[in-house]
C-alpha cells in the first residue's frame, strides 16, 4: 500500500471554502477506482490523524489525482494554505469503491448518480468511468447543493445533469429527491434503474425510503469519522442488515465505503 | 549488519527485538499490506472476548493536540473468529503473537483464556483489565487492588501461556495495582492503557464522542507513561511491556531506560502503519551512536 509524500501540483478555491487540490501521485492515480478514497496527513505533528478524502478524478497517464474538499476544521484549514510544490503525506488507495460492473446487467437501462454536497466530487470519476464502460446506457446525474452550484460542467459529457438547491439558486428548489421525482416520473417503471449515491446521511436515508416504489438497485457511499482509514482501529463501523436478518457492523474504511443501499441501517 | 543486540527475553519468550504493536491499534491483515510483520519482536491482536461484542456508537474517534480519543468499546468478533482467521494468518510470519483478552466478569475472562489454551500460535496472553470504554469489567477490575489480585489469580489458573496484565493509568497509585497483579500471579505487566479523556465541540455544545468520554492516547501522554513504567519497575520484579505515545526510537529507549523490557507502539500504528519497523531501525542507530552494544544493558538504568 502506498504511504509516502506526494507533491501538490495545483490548488484552487472553487467556491468559498471549497478547494480543488491536484496531486502528483502516479502510483495512486494508476490504481484508483471511483468511490475509493485517500488519507491526507497534515504537515503538523500535533495533528496526527488522517483526513480521508474521496477521489474526484484520477488521470493515470499524467499521474495526477484530483481531490475536492471543504474547509471544515483545523486540518483542512491547513491544507487550504498549502501552495503548489508543497509535499504532504498520502496513503492510498483505500476502500473498495463503487461496483461498476453492476451496470452490465442487461435489464439495467438507466444509471442514476446522486451526489449531495461534498458527496458530489466522487460522482465525477464514477460518471466518466461508467460512460466509458457502458456508453449505450443513459446516465442521469442529480447533484444537490445548499445554494449556488460549485461544480457542473465537468459532468456534462457523461449524461444529463440536474441540480437541486435548498434556495433554488440553480435548478430545482428543493432536494435531489424532489428533482428525481419530477424527472423520473415519465420513466418506465418496469425497467431496472441502478442508483449510486454519495452525500449527507439524511439524503441517503431519504433515498433509501424513496426508492422502495421503484425497480431500483442502490449503492450508498458512506461517510464516518475515521481513526486510521485502513481497517486497524475499529473506529468507523457501518451498521448493516444481512440477508438472514442479522445485524452486522463492518468498517466503513475497509469493507466500504460503498455498501448495498438496502443493507444500510441509518440511526 | 548492525553491532547492536536488540534481542530480549520477555517472560520466558525470546523476541528478536523489543518492539511489538499495542492491542486495538493493529490488524494483521491490514498492517501486513504495509510491511513484513516478521520484522517485529511481536504483535498484539485486538482485545477479544468469549463472544462477539458490538462496541459503542459512533463517532468513536476524535483528534486531540498531539493525540487522539477513542471510544471503540472493545468491538470484537469473539475468540472463535480470532482462532479461525487471525491466528492462522499470523502463522506465515516469524514473530511472537500476544492475544489481548476482554471480559465483563472473571468467568468471561477465563472463558477466553480457556479457548486459547489449545490454540496454536499464541505466545502470550494479555489480560485487559484497563479499558476505559466498557461499563462493566474492563477498567472496573483494574482500579481496585483487591479486585486486581482476585481477577489475575483466577485468570492465571485458566491461562496456559505466560500472562501479561495490562494496567490502567486512571488510578491514584499505579504501584499498588502493579503489586496486586504481581501477587495475583501475573508473569508480566503492560502499561499504560489509555488515559480517560473528553473533548467538547463548543459550537454544537456537545461532546465529540458519542460515548462522551474515551481513551486518550498518542505522543501527548508519553511523559505519564514513562513515569508509571519507572515507578512500577522500581516496585515489582516482573518484566514490563512499556507503551504510551511512542513515535520514535528515542521514545522507545526512554521506556527501556525507565525499566521496560519490551515496548509497544499504539497510536503510531494508526498514523503511520510502518512506525514500529522504523522504530526498530531507529533504536539500533541510536544505541550504536551511544556506544551501547546490547539493549539489555540499558534496561532500568535510571536510579
Amino acid at each position: 500500500m502506498f504511504c509516502d509524500y506526494v507533491t501538490i501540483h495545483s490548488q484552487e478555491e472553487m467556491a468559498p471554502g471549497i478547494f480543488r487540490m491536484v496531486l502528483d501521485a502516479p502510483e495512486v492515480a494508476r490504481e484508483a477506482k471511483p468511490g475509493q478514497f485517500v488519507n491526507l496527513y497534515v504537515n503538523d505533528p500535533t495533528k496526527l490523524l488522517p483526513r480521508p478524502i474521496s477521489i474526484c478524478e484520477a488521470d493515470a497517464e499524467k499521474g495526477l489525482l484530483t481531490l475536492i474538499y471543504a474547509v471544515v476544521g483545523k486540518g483542512t484549514e491547513a491544507f487550504a494554505q498549502y501552495a503548489p510544490g508543497t509535499k504532504l503525506r498520502l496513503m492510498g488507495v483505500l476502500g473498495n469503491g463503487f461496483p461498476l460492473e453492476r451496470a452490465a446487467q442487461p435489464e439495467v437501462k438507466e444509471i442514476i448518480l446522486v451526489g449531495g454536497g461534498l458527496g458530489i466530487p466522487p460522482m465525477l470519476f464514477l460518471a466518466r468511468k461508467l460512460h466509458e464502460m457502458y456508453p449505450e446506457k443513459g446516465i442521469r446525474m442529480f447533484n444537490g447543493f445548499r445554494s449556488t452550484p460549485w461544480i457542473e460542467e465537468e459532468f456534462h459529457p457523461y449524461g444529463e445533469v440536474f441540480n437541486a438547491s435548498d434556495d433554488g439558486k440553480s435548478g430545482f428548489q428543493g432536494n435531489v429527491i424532489d428533482a428525481m421525482e419530477y424527472k423520473l416520473i415519465f420513466t418506465d417503471k418496469d425497467t431496472k434503474a441502478l442508483l449510486y449515491t454519495c452525500g449527507p446521511i439524511p439524503m441517503m436515508k431519504a433515498i433509501q425510503k424513496w426508492q422502495t416504489g421503484y425497480n431500483m438497485e442502490t449503492w450508498f457511499s458512506l461517510e464516518e469519522r475515521m481513526g486510521c482509514g485502513f481497517g486497524a482501529c475499529a473506529g468507523c463501523p457501518a451498521k448493516l442488515r444481512m440477508p438472514d436478518g442479522s445485524i452486522k457492523k463492518e468498517g466503513v474504511c475497509k469493507m466500504g465505503p460503498v455498501f448495498p443501499g438496502e443493507d444500510v441501517i441509518f440511526e | 549488519m548492525s553491532n547492536v543486540n536488540l534481542a530480549v527475553n520477555f517472560a520466558g519468550v525470546e523476541m528478536k527485538n523489543p518492539v511489538v504493536t499495542a492491542s486495538g491499534t493493529f490488524n494483521p491483515q491490514a498492517h501486513s499490506k504495509f510491511y513484513d510483520l516478521s520484522k517485529l519482536g511481536g504483535v498484539t491482536l485486538k482485545g477479544v472476548a468469549d463472544v462477539p461484542w458490538p462496541g459503542n456508537p459512533t463517532p468513536r474517534i476524535a483528534e486531540t493536540y498531539g493525540g487522539m480519543l477513542n471510544s471503540v468499546g472493545l468491538h470484537n468478533p469473539g475468540v472463535e473468529v480470532l482462532k479461525a482467521e487471525d491466528l492462522p494468518f499470523m502463522k506465515q510470519f516469524d514473530t511472537k503473537v500476544i492475544v489481548n483478552t476482554a471480559g465483563h466478569s472473571i468467568a468471561e475472562y477465563c472463558r477466553v483464556s480457556e479457548a486459547l489454551q489449545d490454540a496454536e500460535g499464541v505466545d502470550l496472553v494479555e489480560l485487559n483489565i484497563s479499558c476505559p470504554n466498557v461499563k462493566e469489567g474492563g477498567v472496573n477490575f483494574g482500579t481496585n487492588p483487591q479486585m486486581v489480585e482476585e481477577v489475575v489469580a483466577a485468570v492465571k489458573k485458566c491461562t496456559k501461556q505466560p500472562l501479561i496484565v495490562k494496567l490502567s493509568p486512571n488510578v491514584t497509585n499505579i504501584v499498588d495495582i502493579a503489586k496486586a497483579a504481581e501477587a495475583g500471579g501475573a508473569d508480566a505487566l503492560s502499561l499504560i492503557n489509555t488515559l480517560f479523556g473528553m473533548r467538547i465541540d463548543i459550537y454544537r455544545r456537545r461532546p465529540v464522542l458519542a460515548q462522551k468520554m474515551g481513551g486518550f492516547s498518542g505522543p501527548a501522554i508519553k511523559p505519564v507513561a514513562v513515569r508509571m513504567v519507572y515507578q512500577v519497575h522500581k516496585a515489582v520484579n516482573l518484566p514490563l511491556l512499556g507503551m504510551g505515545g511512542i513515535m520514535t526510537g528515542e521514545d522507545a529507549i526512554e521506556f527501556i531506560m525507565a525499566g521496560a523490557t519490551i515496548v509497544a507502539t499504539g497510536t503510531a500504528n494508526l498514523v503511520d502503519p510502518t512506525a514500529p519497523v522504523r522504530i526498530v531501525g531507529e533504536m539500533e542507530a541510536v544505541l550504536e551512536k551511544m556506544g551501547v552494544k546490547d539493549i539489555n544493558e540499558i534496561r532500568g538504568v535510571i536510579d
